[in-house]
Formats: structure tokens, sequence, C-alpha cells
């Protein structure tokens, strides 16, 4: 298990060194010494909490109104929680909390994919989280130490992780409930942007999506069929 | 940073973060929840990853800076998309996603030397 819980950490673990060490950097040029990007890669753990602390902290937002938008930023956790509902059947509730507690955008996408596999739980869920963590905290560190000596390009970084969320988009089933949801949250994160509600624009287009999910597989019965809306062919593949 | 400042931001984002992460399966771990209310959950990660990917693509603000910003990354994606198919894997998505970028970006380079 320990193997394959460091086999699925891997992808988020490359995709966090890349990433955190820009973060360390421009967490630095804010003016945050090492203990304090430590301390709140640690405590937050948030990739885009922590750029926009950064950015708006030296763009001159008060610390209060900063504290605000990553607040809204970071709702969509709670998304992630609620979905870790269906998969924590079971596990105790202290256990539950303790594997929720560390989880991102990125973990959450490799232990909803190794829960498709099968023989993943809460432990498992919580190791990788905490390989992650454990990751994004020395990038970050690294980065505000010696980044200025590495070469990283951000924009590639970046676009690692949206290749991850494609495919792991892509392994999703495509009964009519799901494609609601897609075509939902599109329409809605473009409107969103479009209105200006950058910040809150995953959380509100995703809550929209899963409204449209639900309608159309209730028309369509999936709702009822206890689908985990998964492509059920080939669930082995992931690696 | 000067310490309180500090202090104010790692404490509010830290606790606010932690209660986003931790508040729905602090309250209903235990609780067996209605089917519709099950149902409505297993459309999180399809709505997420589509929030996601379509965050990273689509960005106002990059409108400005001419058609290559923009079109790249869905160019770039086209590679992945059909791996991500084929093969199911993040391992390769990661791989194929990297070099596509890298080459898209430096053939666009070269178009735009050409034109100029």
């Amino acid at each position: 298990m320990t193997l394959r819980v460091i086999r699925a950490a891997l992808p988020v673990v490359i995709g966090y060194v890349a990433l955190g060490m820009p973060c360390g950097i421009l967490g630095a040029q804010a003016g945050m010494s090492l203990l304090q990007i430590l301390l709140l890669s640690i405590a937050l753990y948030s990739g885009s909490g922590q750029y926009m602390i950064a950015s708006l902290y030296m763009g001159g937002y008060a610390p209060l109104a900063l504290s605000m938008s990553v607040v809204l930023v970071n709702a969509r956790q709670l998304l992630y929680s609620s979905a870790l509902l269906v998969r924590f059947e079971g596990v105790g509730r202290g256990r539950a909390t303790l594997a929720a507690s560390n989880i991102t955008d990125e973990t959450f996408g490799v232990n909803m994919a190794e829960y498709e596999k099968g023989g993943w739980g809460a432990g498992a869920c919580f190791g990788t989280n905490c390989l992650a963590q454990a990751t994004w905290t020395a990038a970050n560190v690294a980065g505000a130490a010696i980044g200025a000596l590495v070469p990283i390009e951000a924009g590639l970084a970046a676009f690692a992780m949206t290749s991850v969320f494609t495919c792991l988009l892509l392994m999703q089933g495509r009964q009519p409930g799901n494609l609601a949801a897609v075509c939902g949250t599109a329409a809605a994160l473009v409107a969103c942007k479009l209105a200006g509600l950058d910040r809150i624009a995953v959380f509100l287009a995703a809550c929209v999506g899963i409204a449209c999910g639900f309608v159309a597989g209730r028309r369509d019965g999936d709702n009822e069929q206890g689908s985990d809306n998964v492509r059920g062919d080939d669930t082995d593949a992931l690696a | 940073m000067p310490w309180p400042e500090f202090l104010l931001i790692l404490g509010v984002c830290a606790s606010c973060t932690l209660l986003a992460r931790i508040l729905p399966v602090a309250l209903f771990a235990d609780r067996s929840l209605p089917p519709r209310v099950l149902a409505a959950l297993r459309y999180i990660p399809v709505a997420a990853f589509t929030a996601l990917v379509v965050n990273d693509l689509f960005d106002p603000a990059r409108l400005a800076q001419g058609w290559v910003a923009n079109v790249l990354p869905l160019v770039a994606l086209v590679p992945v998309a059909v791996v991500s198919l084929k093969a199911r894997s993040l391992w390769l998505s990661i791989v194929v996603g990297c070099g596509s970028y890298a080459l898209f970006s430096w053939l666009a380079s070269l178009l735009c030397g050409a034109l100029q």
C-alpha cells in the first residue's frame, strides 16, 4: 500500500515541486521570511491562496481584504470534502476529518481516481495528501531560499496541472448527467469570469454544474442507479 | 512582512480554509445521507474538474496579450486529450502536456518572429 500511495502521489509531487518553488520566490519578493513561508505552506497549504496572498500584498491590499479574497477562492474545498463523504462511508468521523483536512484540487483528483480503482481508504488518502503537502512545503521554502538560481517556466508548470485535470475530466463517464454537468459548469465559469467574479468562479460554476448534472441525471434515471459517474472500462489503467 | 499583519492573514486564511476542508465530513461523516443528496454529491468530481480546466484555459485578462497566449493552451491540450482518452494515465498526460506546450510555444515564437 505504501508503494501505491507513493505512485498515486508522484504526479502531484512533481507538479508541486515545479509550482511550489515559484510560489516561494513570489512570497520572498512580497517580503515574507523563510519562517513565514514555512508556516503558510504548512497551515494554509493552498497554491492559489499563497499566490494570491503574495501578489495582493505587493499590490497594497489590506490584510483583511486580502484574506477575504483567499477565503472566497478556497470555498471550493467544501465541494471536495462533500464528495469524499461518499467515499468515507463507514470510516470513523475522526479519521475521515483528518483525511479531509489537507485535501487540495490535485490530491482530490488522484484520490478519486484511486478510489475508482478500488482498495483505497482514508489512510491511503491521508498518506497521499501528506506526501503532497510535505513536497509543497519543501518546494516553497527551497524556492524562497535558492529559487532565483533555478530556472522554472511557471506557465509550463501550471500547464502540467491543467493536463492532469484534463485527464481526470476525460476519465469521467459519458452519461447525460455528467455531460450536463460539464456544459453547465463550463458555461457558468465563462459567465462568472466575464462578470468579474474570478475569485469565486470555480466554486460557483461547479455548484451550477452539479445542479445541471443532478437535474439531467434524474430525468435520465442515472441518479437512482448508484453510479459513480466514471467510465467503467479499464479501471486499472491509471498509473 | 510584519508579524502582526502576517499572523492576521495566516489566522483568517488558514482557519477558514481548514473549515472548508473538514466541515462537511466533520458534520456528516457518521450519518446516512438521503439518496438524492448522495446522487448530487457524485457530480462534484466532474463539475470540479471541468471548472478547473476551463478556469485555466479561459482568462479574460489574457485576451489583451494577443492570440498566441490565448490559443496556445487550447492547441497544446489537444494531444493531452487524445492521450488521456487512449491511455488514461496521469503520468502520460503530464509528459505529453509539457512536451506539447513547450513545442507549440517554440513554434509560436518562430511564427511570430517570421511575421515581424
